[in-house]
């Protein structure tokens, strides 16, 4: 547990080129996520929850600081590094689910494993292993608009943790899902935190979340105003 | 797995990949039935150009065509026919004596060209009888004086078969040459054409008029293919290095000329066809691509490579031009067949270059398949390139800010 996985160092990040149109996301952030955390941001909408994420993922790139992952600096990285490096390092679950709507279940799991050029029994193991473990073995088969919005974030979840990335980044996973589905999910994701030993850092406006998470993390106005582990 | 992607991307909005599929089936099958069209009718118009008048390749003495002179002749012309003749490209050599004379008939005169045929190669060659629609042809070794005149000279000199008509002019020798002629035929088609000023004589007896016994001016070569001629006027050479032979794009230039620029108008209709096609595929791509924006950015989250993102992007162009030119090859190739067969017939002839067409027939050659398949996959990998540039580059945060 005292593993650093992200180091995130004086980090800002401002929107905008003049000065009437300039947003200061996040102003002079220091953070340190150690590996096997289940770590929650929260705060209000524009507190710089996403943002946080964003640049964290090496998605967006800090007006200043640095961000280190595994020892790494992302906000170094070429293009293709970062796409090889979050590839190999990083598993992401989104709001909307976003799965790839022309794959199936199976293949939308495997993909990231197809990248890393895995090879196919070895994927098929892990497909299987990973979908028992969100509950939809059988299912492999279906295409995503054959599955309910809470079985879509199961792929979802299976996806971003079948190639045991480092950390797990979740970006209001339960925003759209009934609170039944949700709270399953969330017990699910604490489940595979415990098995794996999986780190996850969720954005979230979601209390079940909040209530579950082992450490909170509450954002104000670019800042980070509070630090909680439970 | 991005192999099936791009196949299966295809599928997404099957009506708007139908359409395109549609609009690049009938682009290909409609530029390749042009071309096929366009090199069967081209073909007809040098056949009929060529083997009316011209033959595929002239030999005559090197500057006879720019400046004729009765002087300029081609001595043992029968020896020369008989070295050609040898060559397997060759059909038939049919010589020519050519000249000017003065006619009179009925106290009228006309300046006109002589044209010294030998009757029976002159048939084989250019089926000259079949253009005379009034008379009959010369005997195949005519000796006699008999003249088959213009259908213009006719109507100038009302002239008409069995009547006698007086050519003056001057003899090689310096003499002066005048006789007697009988009219045994009237030349000329129904559009206006090199015969209608001409005034042909049996070979023997426009030597016999101009003393230029055992001497032509022309030897018109026929080939068994026209396309041949450039390279056989190449290869053609003789002892006697005052004779020079020509293949008919230079003994016609002005014909070829208008033929290129023929081709060349066709061409830019070509171009049109593919540039609308080529617009349409690249709205397709762009659309489909921009509707993808928010799917790109999660596969570049995942972890997919900008040039992986590119190459899907391209393959799914690749599989639908692939597609859409098979389709297309088997159009073209059942429409193109039926062309070659039956042709499209004109309700009247179709006057061309001093001829006629009455029908027009495609002509199958690999071309009319080649050029539209490159064209194809080439305007489809160009309408591809801008939409996979466009979202391979794109940031992952902002493509996943799209709806």
């Amino acid at each position: 547990m005292d593993e650093i996985i992200f180091d995130v160092k004086n980090v800002t990040k401002i929107f905008g080129e003049t000065e009437e149109t300039k947003v200061n996301a996040l102003k002079n952030v220091k953070l340190e996520i150690h590996r096997g955390e289940f770590t929650a941001f929260v705060g209000p909408s524009g507190s710089g929850k996403s943002t946080l994420l964003n640049v964290m993922s090496g998605f967006d790139t800090p007006s200043s600081g640095h961000v280190f992952l595994s020892n790494k600096e992302i906000d170094k990285m070429s293009g293709n590094e970062l796409s090889n490096f979050r590839r190999d390092h990083i598993g992401f679950i989104f709001q909307s689910y976003n799965l790839i709507p022309v794959l199936t279940v199976k293949e939308n799991v495997e993909y990231v494993m197809t990248l890393q050029n895995i090879d196919k029994d070895e994927r098929d193991r892990k497909v299987s292993q990973y979908l028992k473990s969100v509950g939809l073995e059988g299912k492999e088969n279906r295409y995503p608009s054959q599955l309910s919005g809470g079985q879509q974030q199961r792929v979802a979840v299976a996806r971003a943790m079948v190639s045991n990335p480092d950390i797990v980044i979740a970006d209001e996973p339960t925003a759209n899902l009934d609170s039944k589905t949700g709270t399953d999910l969330i017990d699910m994701m604490l489940e595979l935190n415990e098995k794996f030993g999986t780190t996850f850092i969720f954005s979230t406006h979601d209390p079940i979340i909040m209530k579950k998470a082992k450490r909170l993390i509450t954002l104000k106005d670019g800042q980070i105003v509070s630090d909680e582990t439970k | 797995m991005l192999f099936k992607m791009a196949f299966r991307n295809l599928l997404r909005n099957k009506r708007r990949t139908l359409l395109t599929s549609l609009m690049m089936i009938g682009g290909y099958t409609f530029i390749s039935m042009s071309l096929a069209l366009v090199n069967g009718s081209y073909g007809q118009i040098i056949s009929a150009f060529t083997e009316q008048y011209t033959g595929h390749v002239q030999v005559a003495n090197n500057d006879f065509v720019e400046n004729p002179s009765l002087q300029k002749t081609i001595a043992h012309y029968n020896d020369r026919i008989n070295e050609i003749e040898k060559n397997d490209l060759v059909r038939i050599v049919a010589p020519r004596i050519y000249s000017e004379a003065l006619l009179y008939s009925k106290n009228k005169t006309f300046g006109a060209e002589i044209v010294g045929i030998d009757p029976k190669r002159e048939m084989d060659a250019t089926h000259y009888d079949k253009r005379i629609f009034e008379g009959i042809p010369f005997d195949k070794d005519d000796t006699n004086y008999k003249a088959i005149i213009g259908k213009k000279i006719a109507k100038i000199l009302s002239a008409k078969i069995g009547e006698d008509i007086v050519l003056i002019s001057q003899g090689a020798d310096g003499s002066i040459a005048n006789d007697i002629f009988k009219i045994v035929g009237i030349i000329g088609t129904e559009q206006e054409g090199k015969d209608d000023y001409r005034v042909y004589l049996p070979l023997k007896t426009a030597a016999e008029f101009y003393t230029l016994y055992g001497r032509v001016h022309e030897l018109s070569i026929h080939l068994k293919d026209f396309n041949k001629a450039r390279n056989f006027a190449q290869n053609l050479h003789f002892t006697d290095k005052n004779l020079i032979a020509r293949p008919w794009q230079i003994v016609e230039s002005d014909f070829y000329r208008a033929m290129n620029a023929d081709q060349r108008a066709n061409n830019i209709s070509i171009f049109i066809l593919i540039l609308m096609v080529g617009v349409g595929i690249l709205n397709t791509i762009l659309m489909s691509t921009l509707e993808r924006t928010r799917e790109f950015g999660v596969l570049k989250a995942l972890g997919t490579l900008p040039k992986q993102l590119f190459s899907l992007i391209l393959m799914e162009g690749i599989f639908l031009s692939l597609i859409c030119t098979a389709v297309g090859l088997i159009f073209s190739l059942s429409l193109n067949y039926y062309l070659t067969k039956n042709g499209i017939v004109f309700s009247e002839p179709i006057p061309v270059a001093g001829t006629t067409i009455s029908e027009l027939r495609a002509q199958i050659s690999l071309d009319s398949y080649l050029y539209p398949t490159l064209l194809i996959i080439l305007t489809t990998l160009l309408a591809t390139l801008y939409p996979g540039i466009k979202s391979s580059k794109i940031g992952v945060s902002e493509a996943l800010r799209e709806i």
